[in-house]
């Protein structure tokens, strides 16, 4: 600490024959030099306890910074701007599988970063570091990252830029949204099967009046033809059957793309089971059973 | 219904049906559908012959239980969870419908559908269905 001394002139000087004799103002100079300096030491000491709260604020700070970086789901990481890790909460490492000790100091893409996008990463990042700025500055990307274990998984990645000590430093928000992904992924195969849901069940719907139409030719042709031979026989009888068989897909298609509440009537189950199994389309038997 | 399914001669089919089945309220097309799948199904897990025991019974007096049994390959744990999901198939033939639809319109009824089997020996499926309460109202029309 320095402080300087107004110059006291006059305080007192020396006579020819070595006596001291005080000057006429020094008095009362020294005195206001004295009141002077009071000043000077109690401003100090005011700075000083400032200092000490400024400190004590920025410990506080750090610490709120600290516990919150630690209890994010996130992983909040710093490059330097060589581009190397200086800062890797407890989310990045839960998330990337290296701890603090393994990641400080790394360059972090040759770290986290899959090998194709390297380059890209090289050259977004020598602009960053002389004009705090690059393609993902101030974005929200998603982009696929490498866990320690090698295996790649999306991840939804903002960085922003912040100047440290006149140098361009990054800091990266980062989470895991493998989940998300396949939530994503599940909601667009459902969407797609809605479609193709209507789209079966408009087809099904359209086919089932030709249908009927084929069905009805051949209850004509098996009248008309009274005693036909027997390949004809079998053929007809295979449009019969495989007439049935796209009739009951069609009812099953539409029976799930376009349900129908039930009708309601008064029926007895045992005479609904004795239609299904023993009526003549099901059984064709030659012989009974 | 089931056409082609000419139930072969190697499946015996017996049939015990409760002669004192109470009626109830149901759509029959859909019902035929259920019961028509279900038997389907049965025919076609047992290509080389089997039983297929078809039972009604009033379960409570609220409740219509139909089982179907069969004497085919049997479906695996892993399958038994997917079997009702739509365009699962373990089959050459078909697109995975069937059981999703018999689900949906059991369903629909106010019924459920459950499903016992044994890989080897065989599946059963038992559809429970509601008696109605007196008072329920009937369409008239056929």
């Amino acid at each position: 600490m320095h402080i300087a001394l107004n110059p006291i002139k006059k305080i007192m000087f020396m006579n020819n024959s070595g006596k001291m004799t005080e000057s006429k103002n020094t008095k009362e100079q020294l005195f206001k030099e004295i009141a002077r300096l009071r000043k000077k030491i109690a401003s100090l000491e005011k700075s000083e306890t400032e200092h000490m709260q400024m400190e004590e604020e920025l410990r506080e700070s750090e610490e709120k910074f600290r516990s919150m970086t630690a209890s994010a789901k996130d992983a909040v990481i710093m490059l330097d701007n060589e581009g190397n890790i200086f800062y890797w909460n407890k989310a990045a490492k839960k998330i990337f599988g290296y701890s603090a000790r393994e990641a400080l100091g790394k360059e972090c893409h040759i770290l986290l970063a899959a090998n194709r996008f390297h380059d890209d990463y090289q050259k977004g990042f020598s602009q960053f570091k002389k004009f705090g700025k690059g393609p993902v500055i101030g974005k929200t990307l998603e982009l696929v990252a490498v866990k320690r274990d090698g295996t790649e998984f999306p991840i939804e990645l903002s960085v922003s830029a912040v100047k440290l000590k006149g140098k361009w430093n990054a800091i990266g928000i980062l989470r895991d949204i493998t989940m998300r992904k396949e939530m994503e992924k599940k909601l667009m195969r459902q969407e797609k099967l809605a479609i193709l849901g209507q789209l079966a069940g408009g087809v099904g719907h359209e086919l089932r009046n030709p249908l009927g139409a084929i069905k009805n030719a051949v209850y004509f042709l098996n009248m008309a033809l009274e005693k036909p031979e027997p390949d004809v026989k079998e053929t007809l009888e295979i449009l019969k059957t495989e007439v049935l068989t796209s009739e009951r897909i069609i009812s099953s298609i539409l029976g799930i793309a376009r349900p129908k509440p039930p009708t309601r009537h008064k029926i007895n189950v045992n005479e609904v089971i004795d239609e299904v199994c023993c009526h003549e389309t099901l059984y064709q038997r030659k012989s009974g059973w | 219904m089931l056409s082609r399914n000419t139930i072969p001669e190697k499946i015996r089919v017996v049939i015990q049906l409760d002669k004192a089945l109470p009626n109830i309220v149901a759509d029959p097309d859909q019902l035929s559908q259920v019961f028509g799948n279900i038997v389907l199904n049965a025919v076609q897990a047992m290509p080389e012959g089997g039983d297929l025991v078809i039972k009604s019974k009033l379960e409570s007096p609220k409740l219509v239980a139909v089982s179907l049994k069969d004497t085919g390959k049997g479906i695996s744990k892993e399958n038994l969870r997917k079997l009702f999901e739509p365009l699962f198939i373990t089959k050459a033939k078909g697109i995975g419908l069937g059981l999703t639809v018999t689900k949906t319109f059991v369903e629909a009824h106010g019924g459920t559908i459950e499903v016992e089997s044994k890989v080897g020996k065989g599946s059963t499926f038992i559809i429970k269905l509601p008696v109605p309460s007196l008072h329920t109202s009937i369409d008239s029309s056929p």
